[in-house]
């Protein structure tokens, strides 16, 4: 099984997925689902959106998606909802 | 607080008036999810702290490990190497070609020319940024480095000297045949 | 006879025009605005949008007639805002050079569009407006201050004691060694220094830059402060202090005409004696 290559852009969006995945874990667990959820559909949102080879966009949205996870890790936030 | 007035709109019967007469609610739990993507803030009952969350949180930025070599000495060395190549030019303008001088001259300049590339590089060239241009730079700038004093050294033992080497170098006037020689005067 | 008492009715109804468009102080605005002659000046701004993130950045141009604006820059962008394109965004608070917000690239120079004047004597030439340069951009002139913020943060800019004072004492201060803050205390971290600044422009992650540096240096030059060995101990690296090579662009550039580059030269002077 050969493995795909990763450009290290799309390492940088699976990194900050995982963190965000793992910041996660520092929530109540009984509003884990709903973060994860929110994680998930952030990240969907631009899949078909946005062009693969568009290096600038693709970094200024890791960029403000890494502010947001920043915000949202302060353990005052304890739960989020969402559409 | 915005968070908590969208909030407002839904809550039940109750917790309005609870909320309406002051009573906080942040150990509760949230209703179901609403229309909003706002994160839901709560307020932590007890301060961290003895500011509480205001105060910034100073190792939000990575902190560099603490080396005076790296800072303060190297800094001092650079201003003393540049002190020092001070009285050996004057000397050499001045005075003109002295043996001692010149070998000094022969060791501080590189010294001094390493130094200030050795910023360069670590302003444009930086392992963080470039691993392996930098170390290639790094070396190459020894080897440079190492050379012209080499260089120096020759010149200085077999060789005219320093000071008259640049002082040719400066009176150097072009012959018919369009070469550089010195001026004999 | 009835020719001069006509005369003078008609001038006395002038008069009482006169007066009575002094007494309506909005028409008499009016009045003052349209009496100047028209003045109009190009103005191109930066503009990008992040819902759009694919979308190349571009320069805006709206045209303005400086007789109808007031004197500042400030004052043409809101007008901007207000009138032609309520999409523009920036931000401004003070309007007075206290707050630091609008910080902005105008004409080249880093500086606050709240306290600098549209040159009106070259209307022909186009007024260039950027963000502050070599930072991210969340929308249009605004730019994103995060990790500048966080610098600041990790230089603690607070009073650190090692003895708590005497309970309902201040902690003293001689006027002479008060007379060391001046310069420093009024900074307000516009970053227009840090931004102009080139080391600062390459090293952005590791070197602190003019603006920090200059309220690092506030709280090692301030009596009260008891942790300077801590302070200086915190700088002693090749990048958060020493990618400063006295470039000067931040004290030419300092909205405030304060002298962060003489800050920093403090601060490795200290750091010498330390």
């Amino acid at each position: 099984m050969g493995t795909r290559r990763l450009s290290g852009l799309q390492k940088d969006v699976l990194r900050l997925y995982r963190d965000c995945l793992r910041a996660i874990k520092t929530k109540p667990e009984e509003t884990q689902h709903r973060f994860r959820a929110f994680a998930r559909q952030e990240f969907e949102k631009n899949i078909v959106s946005v062009k693969r080879t568009d290096v600038r966009a693709i970094e200024y949205m890791l960029r403000v998606g890494r502010r947001r996870m920043e915000q949202y890790m302060s353990p005052n936030v304890r739960d989020i909802s969402f559409i | 607080m915005v968070a908590s007035l969208v909030k407002l709109t839904t809550l039940p019967n109750a917790r309005r008036a609870a909320l309406a007469t002051g009573i906080r609610f942040a150990r509760q739990q949230p209703a179901s999810p609403l229309h909003t993507a706002r994160p839901l803030l709560f307020k932590a009952t007890t301060p961290k702290t003895l500011f509480g969350d205001n105060v910034p949180n100073p190792d939000a930025v990575p902190q560099q490990q603490v080396s005076r070599t790296k800072g303060t000495y190297h800094w001092m060395n650079e201003r003393a190497v540049s002190v020092l190549s001070v009285p050996l030019l004057a000397t050499a303008f001045i005075y003109g070609s002295h043996p001692i001088n010149d070998m000094l001259l022969g060791i501080v300049l590189p010294i001094h020319a390493y130094m200030g590339f050795q910023q360069v590089l670590l302003d444009y060239f930086e392992a963080r940024r470039w691993p392996v241009i930098s170390r290639v730079l790094k070396y190459a700038l020894v080897t440079i480095t190492g050379l012209s004093m080499f260089g120096a050294w020759r010149i200085n033992t077999t060789d005219v000297g320093l000071t008259n080497y640049f002082s040719r170098l400066w009176n150097a006037k072009k012959t018919q045949a369009g070469v550089y020689t010195a001026d004999d005067e | 006879m009835a020719l001069n008492a006509s005369l003078r009715s008609t001038w006395n109804l002038s008069a009482l025009r006169r007066l009575a468009q002094r007494g309506f102080s909005t028409a008499a605005v009016q009045r003052m605005a349209t009496e100047k002659p028209p003045n109009p000046k190009t103005f191109k701004i930066y503009r990008w949008n992040p819902d759009s993130p694919t979308e190349e950045p571009r320069m805006q141009e709206y045209k303005l007639d400086l007789s109808q604006t007031g004197p500042m820059v400030l004052d043409a962008l809101i007008k901007i805002k207000n009138e032609v394109d309520p999409t523009l965004t920036f931000r401004r608070s003070c309007r007075e050079g206290i707050c630091g917000s609008c910080a902005m690239n105008i004409d080249g120079k880093n500086t606050l569009a709240c306290i600098t004047h549209i040159p009106k004597e070259e209307p022909s030439k186009d007024m260039l407006i950027y963000p502050l340069p070599h930072m991210y951009v969340v929308k249009d002139l605004v730019p994103d201050m995060t990790y500048f913020y966080k610098q600041y943060a990790s230089i603690k800019p607070w009073l650190q004691r090692k003895d708590a004072p005497e309970a309902n004492k201040e902690i003293l201060q001689s006027p002479e060694e008060r007379k060391k803050l001046d310069g420093l205390y009024e900074c307000i971290l516009c970053a227009c220094c840090s931004t102009a600044c080139p080391s600062y422009w390459w090293n952005q992650d590791v070197y602190l830059g003019p603006s920090v540096l200059l309220q690092a240096y506030r709280w090692m030059a301030d009596s009260r402060d008891q942790h300077l060995q801590e302070r200086l101990s915190q700088m002693e690296n090749a990048f958060s202090v020493y990618r400063c090579h006295t470039i000067m662009n931040c004290t030419r550039t300092c909205p405030k005409h304060l002298n962060p580059g003489y800050a920093i030269a403090q601060i490795k002077l200290l750091m010498t004696k330390n």
